[in-house]
């Protein structure tokens, strides 16, 4: 485009004051030019006649459609199922092994009468529980198994928002889980088994803006792991698994949730890991 | 439909490099891009799919400016600004298997913070310029490779973005789509910035209003698909298997000469 329009006859049109070839001309050259189509609308953004006719026809064209077929209508309620239907493949699985290990832990329990199991004092279900929440946080976000994150990368809900809302559902299926299992061994509800697991699942979220959500998993899962390796092969129960120990994981779950906010910009990005499958 | 935002500028990129731990994808690339259908072109390695990321605001640049839609991509508020206005489509993207189009394309809607009012008419009326209107309610692990990828272009378009960035758009289309595509892209690049990545050149040359080609991380052409074409004239003759079209030759000679520097 080699001319465009100069700024008073753009707002004598926009006022209704050009002259009647000006008018055309304007119209003419608007369709091929972004530039002054912009101008155009900018100058034109704060009349309020104008608003009004442009809502008021806006208003007459959308009665004046045909019935919408199958649109669906938006609700929250739809937006929610949405939500919580998408995600990568591995939650299925990882829905059917925490019902297993629920009922492995409520079987051996029972059997043991929440004596323990292999010289160690705790009842297996606080050995397993804390756990649940942190894998099903790995399988519901993880980059290598979430198909569409390379898209969900570049929107902007899809960092630490979209994280937390699927963090959220994880904890919604395994804390009234282990508290059913807890109330089938016996054990009756005991902040013993949660808030560890809540402690655990704030930590693997904080080492995920460091090393990735999948190996931050693996890393907390494998503390754990050891914790409790020690647990049984002392033959005593450990500290950090008794009752008098919850205050040490509320602080853990605290520092690091607020760790997280001040962090949640490296769910921004790409990890850096990934490159292009194929450069082409 | 909103008025466009961005005047003048859509993308400034100034001698941006990646580097990975043991490759440089960009070396000191320049780029500017107004509204309009811009393609960009170049062999495999070149650093397409790496600058795609970049100016998709998911991958970060090791030096250099990016500015897209007039912000710098620094800050929070102004990267989830930009986000909310892009549309992108990689070449391989994932999808969920047991979700209808019309899922898909409303979850990116959601995705992308547009006000839940309008997500269902956007969401009938991307699906629509797609093409897949009648296939809106089947599930994508019944639809065939093309209309994956319409679903997946639908997904980038449902929020109007002024800039939309599509990755090898064009593969498992058939000719008769492919011809539906570029009416598509034409339309939207009236008022948006749209930067296709292809090798497909016939592609370039019929849908673009400009054509960058990218070798070695550098842009190494700039200009209409008309002057890439031109630029292949001057080829010396005898010199075999440069092309069977004008831009193909034009192609080739542009990145003939470039490797000869």
């Amino acid at each position: 485009m080699t001319w465009h329009v100069a700024r008073p006859t753009i707002l004598a049109y926009v006022d209704g004051d050009a002259a009647e070839a000006d008018a055309w001309s304007i119209e003419a050259h608007v369709t091929d030019c972004e530039r002054c189509r912009t101008e155009l609308a900018a100058a034109a953004a704060d009349d309020p006649a104008l608003a009004a006719d442009l809502a008021a026809s806006r208003t007459a064209l959308l009665a004046g459609l045909p019935p919408q077929g199958r649109i669906r209508r938006g609700s929250p309620a739809r937006g929610l199922r949405i939500l919580l239907a998408s995600g990568p493949a591995a939650r299925g699985p990882w829905l059917l092994a925490t019902l297993m290990v629920l009922a492995l832990a409520i079987g051996l329990d029972l059997a043991s009468s929440g004596a323990g199991l292999l010289g160690s004092t705790a009842p297996v279900l606080v050995l397993l529980a804390p756990l649940l929440p942190v894998l099903g946080v790995a399988a519901s976000y993880g980059s290598g198994l979430d198909d569409a994150h390379e898209i969900i990368a570049t929107t902007a809900a899809g960092g630490l928002r979209l994280l937390l809302i699927r963090t959220t559902a994880v904890l919604a299926v395994t804390v009234p889980a282990t508290i059913a299992a807890g109330l089938v061994t016996g054990l009756a509800w005991s902040a013993t088994w949660l808030v560890p697991g809540l402690a655990l699942t704030t930590l693997t979220l904080l080492g995920g803006t460091v090393v990735g959500v999948t190996r931050a998993a693996a890393l907390v899962g494998g503390g754990w792991a050891l914790v409790v390796a020690v647990d049984v092969i002392s033959e005593t129960t450990i500290a950090l698994l008794t009752g008098p120990a919850t205050p040490a994981w509320l602080a853990v779950f605290g520092l690091s949730a607020a760790a997280l906010v001040l962090r949640r910009a490296a769910f921004n990005h790409l990890p850096t890991s990934i490159r292009p499958h194929s450069e082409a | 439909m909103t008025a466009p935002t961005t005047l003048g500028t859509h993308v400034e990129v100034r001698d941006l490099v990646v580097r990975f731990k043991n490759r440089t994808a960009l070396e000191g690339l320049d780029l500017n891009l107004d509204a309009g259908v811009h393609g960009l072109l170049g062999p495999n390695g070149a650093g397409k799919t790496t600058l795609m990321r970049v100016l998709g605001t998911i991958a970060r640049p090791t030096s250099g400016q990016v500015a897209v839609l007039g912000h710098d991509l620094g800050n929070q508020r102004a990267l989830r600004d930009v986000r909310r206005r892009l549309g992108y489509l990689p070449q391989h993207f994932g999808y969920y298997p047991r979700f209808t189009v019309r899922e898909f394309v409303e979850y990116f809607a959601w995705l992308k913070e547009m006000p839940s009012a309008s997500i269902p008419l956007a969401v009938d009326r991307a699906i629509e310029r797609v093409g897949l209107a009648d296939r809106a309610d089947d599930r994508l692990k019944r639809l065939s490779g093309g209309m994956l990828r319409r679903a997946g272009i639908a997904q980038a378009i449902v929020n109007d973005p002024d800039l939309l960035l599509l990755d090898e758009p064009t593969a498992g289309l058939d000719p008769e789509q492919r011809v539906d595509f570029r009416h598509l892209l034409r339309a939207i690049g009236v008022d948006a910035c749209v930067l296709v990545a292809t090798h497909l050149v016939e592609d370039v040359a019929v849908a673009c209003t400009e054509v960058s080609l990218v070798n070695g991380g550098r842009t190494v052409f700039r200009g209409t698909p008309d002057e890439l074409a031109a630029a292949g004239e001057h080829a010396p003759d005898g010199e075999l298997n440069s092309g069977d079209s004008p831009i193909e030759r034009g192609y080739t000679a542009v990145l003939r000469a470039d490797r000869a520097r």
